[in-house]
């Protein structure tokens, strides 16, 4: 029970951090994942632009909005290791771990967006919306079922 | 893989439910919307999968009444029942039993937190300036702080309910169920020192092993 009073108060405490620091926290985040895919894509050969948080291929460009920067799902992966009764130590290492791997699934969610609506436009729109909003829901879970596996005793 | 087979049918099972689930979802409301709506002979009208207000404005005579459509809630795009059972369905070990009860609460909370944002929603867009070839028509109770606090509460509510409710409750039923010490688990599979499998963080002497 108190995990799960611990872990409400953080997300609500995360979510008034990141909406009340929009412009501080988000905006740059977004942007930096913009200029990350591009680097990606520059490094693999391909002509790529950026422009502030849209990124581009000949083509197709997605402009990176709020649902699909990751942050609030970093947020919540975050709220909910930090409010399980864990070692602080192991509690920060699984944040810094976990956020790390939600923001490269992010970029791959980015990258196969892109390639999709380049060369299957008409699978865009349910990939964004559905599929890849449900598996990137599914890979938070397995983050903190993974460390928590990990942490507890006894499984 | 047991995620996503589940959770993909029970996507695909919510297309057809949605519009069921509207009307289920409208009847469940009903009687808290009279709490909230101010705004008198406020018609909710359940189109399809979507439940829309149509609010009356009065305009420069009591003759001349504008109808005002605001769509409220959407259960098309409604998946998180479907995340939350397919994340519980995919949870391994557990006996039926535990599955259903699990999800019965899983389940009712989730609905709970939907009728919560339903009412958040009615109030905020009562608040919303409406255009109209008068000029803009504000709310009878309008106030800018409360404009404020229901812009929060709506983007508080709109980003939970982007899949994010459905895990919360998840990560909160899955630790409440270990919290319970299994009943097949023999007493003396954990030493008195060691951490207790609860999850505690106490040692098992001080915790379930006492």
């Amino acid at each position: 029970m108190r995990f799960c009073l611990l872990f409400s108060l953080y997300t609500l405490l995360a979510f008034l951090l990141l909406y009340a620091l929009d412009d501080l926290i988000r905006l740059p985040f977004t942007r930096r994942i913009a200029w990350v895919t591009h680097g990606l894509l520059r490094a693999v050969g391909t002509q790529a632009w950026v422009a502030g948080a849209s990124v581009g291929i000949p083509g197709f460009a997605v402009e990176i909005k709020n649902n699909c920067n990751a942050i609030y799902e970093i947020g919540l992966y975050a709220a909910a290791v930090l409010a399980y009764p864990a070692p602080l130590t192991q509690r920060l290492l699984g944040t810094l771990l976990g956020a790390g791997v939600i923001y490269i699934v992010n970029l791959i969610r980015i990258l196969s967006l892109l390639a999709l609506g380049r060369y299957w436009p008409w699978g865009f729109q349910a990939a964004h919306l559905y599929v890849w909003q449900a598996l990137f829901l599914a890979v938070v879970a397995a983050c903190w079922l993974g460390w928590v596996g990990r942490v507890r005793p006894v499984a | 893989m047991r995620f996503a087979v589940a959770f993909a049918s029970l996507a695909l099972l919510w297309i057809a439910f949605a519009p069921a689930y509207a009307h289920l979802f409208a009847a469940m409301a009903r009687p808290l919307i009279p709490w909230i709506e101010s705004v008198q002979s406020t018609r909710y009208l359940v189109e399809g999968t979507k439940i829309v207000a149509e609010r009356p404005m009065l305009m420069r005579s009591p003759d001349e009444v504008t109808i005002n459509r605001q769509p409220i809630r959407d259960t098309s795009g409604d998946y998180n029942v479907a995340l939350l059972a397919a994340l519980l369905f995919a949870t391994p070990g557990w006996p039926w039993r535990r599955l259903g009860r699990t999800l019965v609460w899983g389940l009712g909370l989730l609905v709970l937190t939907q009728l919560l944002s339903f009412l958040v929603t009615i109030e905020y867009t009562k608040l919303w300036p409406t255009r109209t070839a008068a000029g803009l028509v504000l709310s009878t109770d309008y106030s800018r702080a409360k404009l404020i606090l229901f812009d929060w509460l709506y983007a508080f509510f709109e980003f939970m309910g982007r899949g994010f409710f459905a895990l919360l409750l998840y990560f909160g039923l899955l630790a409440l169920t270990w919290g319970r010490p299994d009943a097949t688990t023999p007493a003396h599979a954990v030493g008195r020192n060691a951490p207790c499998p609860c999850g505690s963080g106490l040692k098992a002497k001080r915790c379930c092993g006492s």
